[in-house]
């Protein structure tokens, strides 16, 4: 039960993601990390569709990981980022300040390609011709009943569309 | 009262439990009926690519894929472009995706004056740009010339210069009417007196180009011999040759429709070249050198560089080949030269499109950047292109209103089904194409019933819905599928890496 809806905060946290950054530009996505580094935030502007035959991108967005303790922070999602109207939805609540089995020491702990990569880790790669993918890994961990801190970890790859 | 609560609390988490799990199969079918919509989105954008509408099955009728459900509404946008609505529904799931393409686009010609590795262009040349009125066809294009525009873009991967005129010794500026892009790591180096009447940037990726094709044309006949006591010649049916060589004081005619393959295309000083798109285009496929020596004449009869290209082809990547268009006269076409160091040092007016490894333009010469070739172009793959791409409200239909899944209600409310391969309007097809036999020949009906073994080559395309013929196509898509299938095509020149 616990373990099913840790994996559940993580599914859902990265659907969103994915769904967020599907419809990106690929010329509007910021930073544009490789490996082995990574960010913990990404900003970009998703696709409004097309008025009078000029691609229309929308307002600014930003999904980042900011800390609430000094181990652990949550996954906002933030809407028209600087504007007046900018609103911030929280996607996740127990995502920590590292990946599973990684420390901060310059070193590639758990074997994943990224050094010291934080519990929401962002980077990118650039495919064939315009194709730009963005690699999310996600780290979710609770601690149990029985105060062991139980952490789920998944990559998703998300191919900008636009 | 033990039991009770034990009782009370198995049932609590027993009910967490399931919503958990139902949010997990919502996630899990919405997941599902997304990439049903991406599937959709992708058969339509090969049906548009073929030359049909793009619409898809239906709302009353969808298509069945991967355990899902699909349709796909096309609506036709000015510009040549369409709009893709596609709903996938998978179990509880449903998902609706939008995507905006250009129709068809000339993605060789878009690049304009293009030099892949570099573009240097001498004092006192002027590089703008044309667009004809609209009109299209022979009369259109000979009573409406073409007309000045601003959309002229100069393209590198890497470095572009630009020289203006000797300050001591004065001149004409050195003009560009329109963009100066020099690649993600290079520069745009111009002479203070250089006028780019608009933007001057870095690009933030590099370009490429797709494949092209050589065409067999039946082996090569030798070298071209020129008629013995004549001065003119007309070839007028595909021809291939080790060398094609005008002598100085002749003048060959190409005829279109037609295709020239040459190994060397050499014309001497004092010979003329004249290409004659009147009663079709016309290719010229080199594959070393493309020579119009200094004082030598190209010339278009047909002011419609649509209708002419001429491809600088290096079927080894290891080969570069050389191309100067040192020719008087106005040339109409696209020049297509990825692996040659192509050298147009002033006295031809081209209007059309270049793209060449290294691109000079001499001092003086005049190019003009066809905007009509974005639409149109001989000889290349003309692709749709996305535009945009976004998520969308899933529409109000009975298959998307309420809860239960799609199988369900299609069971409840009695609606059919059709296979993916049944899903586009379009049944009945006009194939126009040359038999195994080199002659011309029409066939209308069933797509399953196209006589595929006879079909050599496929020259235009027609799709019916109901009994509408739509408007004609030529889409690379089938052409080349055609021509890779019958063995048409000898080399296939891969982009630089």
């Amino acid at each position: 039960m616990f373990r099913q809806l840790l994996d559940t905060e993580m599914d859902l946290t990265l659907d969103r993601i994915k769904l967020a950054l599907m419809s990106a530009s690929a010329d509007n996505v910021y930073p544009q990390v490789p490996a082995p580094a990574s960010e913990s935030h990404i900003d970009f502007s998703t696709s409004l569709g097309v008025q009078g035959g000029v691609h229309v991108m929308g307002d600014p967005e930003r999904i980042q990981w900011t800390p609430a303790t000094a181990e652990k922070g949550g996954v906002f999602w933030t809407q028209s980022l600087g504007l007046p109207d900018e609103r911030q939805i929280q996607w996740s609540r127990n995502v920590p300040i590292l990946q599973n089995l990684e420390t901060a020491n310059e070193r590639d702990d758990n074997d994943n390609g990224l050094v010291d990569e934080p519990g929401l880790s962002l980077h990118v790669e650039h495919a064939e011709d315009r194709e730009l993918q963005v690699f999310v890994n996600l780290t979710v961990s609770k601690t149990d009943s029985r105060g062991q801190v139980v952490p789920r970890s998944r990559q998703v790859n998300i191919t900008c569309r636009n | 009262m033990l039991v009770a609560a034990v009782a009370t609390l198995g049932a609590g988490l027993v009910q967490v439990s399931s919503v958990s799990t139902r949010r997990q199969n919502l996630s899990i079918d919405t997941v599902r009926a997304l990439y049903v919509a991406e599937a959709a989105l992708s058969e339509a954008y090969f049906a548009v690519a073929q030359g049909r509408g793009g619409t898809l099955a239906s709302d009353t009728e969808p298509a069945e894929f991967g355990g899902g459900f699909y349709w796909v509404e096309a609506e036709d946008l000015p510009d040549k472009q369409v709009r893709l609505t596609a709903t996938g529904l998978h179990g509880r799931g449903k998902f609706t995706l939008g995507l905006v393409l250009n129709r068809s686009i000339n993605r060789v010609a878009a690049m304009g004056v293009c030099g892949l590795k570099d573009v240097t262009i001498g004092p006192g040349a002027v590089v703008d740009s044309q667009v004809s009125d609209g009109l299209r066809g022979l009369l259109g294009q000979l009573l409406s010339p073409l007309q000045p525009s601003v959309h002229t873009n100069v393209r590198s991967n890497g470095d572009i210069t630009i020289y203006g005129p000797d300050p001591l010794l004065g001149g004409s500026p050195t003009t560009i009417r329109g963009n100066v892009h020099a690649g993600p790591e290079g520069i745009v180096d111009a002479d203070p007196s250089v006028l780019v009447t608009g933007a001057v940037t870095s690009s933030s990726r590099g370009l490429t180009l797709p494949t092209f094709t050589i065409p067999k044309l039946g082996g090569s006949s030798g070298n071209f011999t020129f008629p013995k006591g004549k001065d003119e010649a007309t070839l007028a049916a595909d021809s291939y040759f080790d060398t094609f060589s005008i002598p100085a004081g002749k003048t060959v005619t190409l005829q279109g429709p037609m295709r020239l393959r040459a190994d060397s295309l050499l014309v001497g000083t004092g010979a003329r070249l004249i290409i004659d798109t009147t009663n079709g285009p016309i290719g010229i496929y080199t594959l070393k050198r493309t020579i119009f020596e200094a004082g030598s004449m190209l010339d278009s009869v047909v002011p419609d560089p649509t209708q002419c290209s001429i491809f600088a082809l290096t079927p080894d990547e290891n080969d570069r080949s050389l191309v100067t268009l040192g020719a008087k006269g106005e040339f109409y076409g696209m020049l297509v030269a990825p692996r040659a160091l192509v050298n147009i040092p002033g006295d031809l007016h081209m209007v059309g499109s270049v793209v060449a490894e290294s691109l000079y333009v001499g001092p003086a010469a005049q190019l003009s950047y066809a905007e009509d070739l974005e639409e149109g172009g001989y000889g290349v793959k003309m692709t749709p292109t996305l535009i945009s791409w976004q998520i969308l409200e899933v529409p109000d239909s009975p298959l998307t209103r309420g809860p239960g899944s799609i199988d369900e209600k299609l069971q409840k409310l009695a609606i059919p089904t059709v296979p993916t391969k049944d899903s586009p309007l379009e049944t009945d097809v006009e194939l126009k194409y040359y038999d195994n036999g080199g002659v011309f020949r029409v066939y209308t009906g069933p797509v399953a019933a196209v006589p595929w073994g006879n079909v050599l080559r496929v020259d235009r395309v027609a799709w019916y819905i109901g009994a509408t013929l739509q408007p004609e196509q030529k889409p690379s898509i089938v052409i080349d599928a055609v021509d890779t299938m019958r063995g048409t095509v000898d080399a296939v020149v891969k982009p630089l890496g």
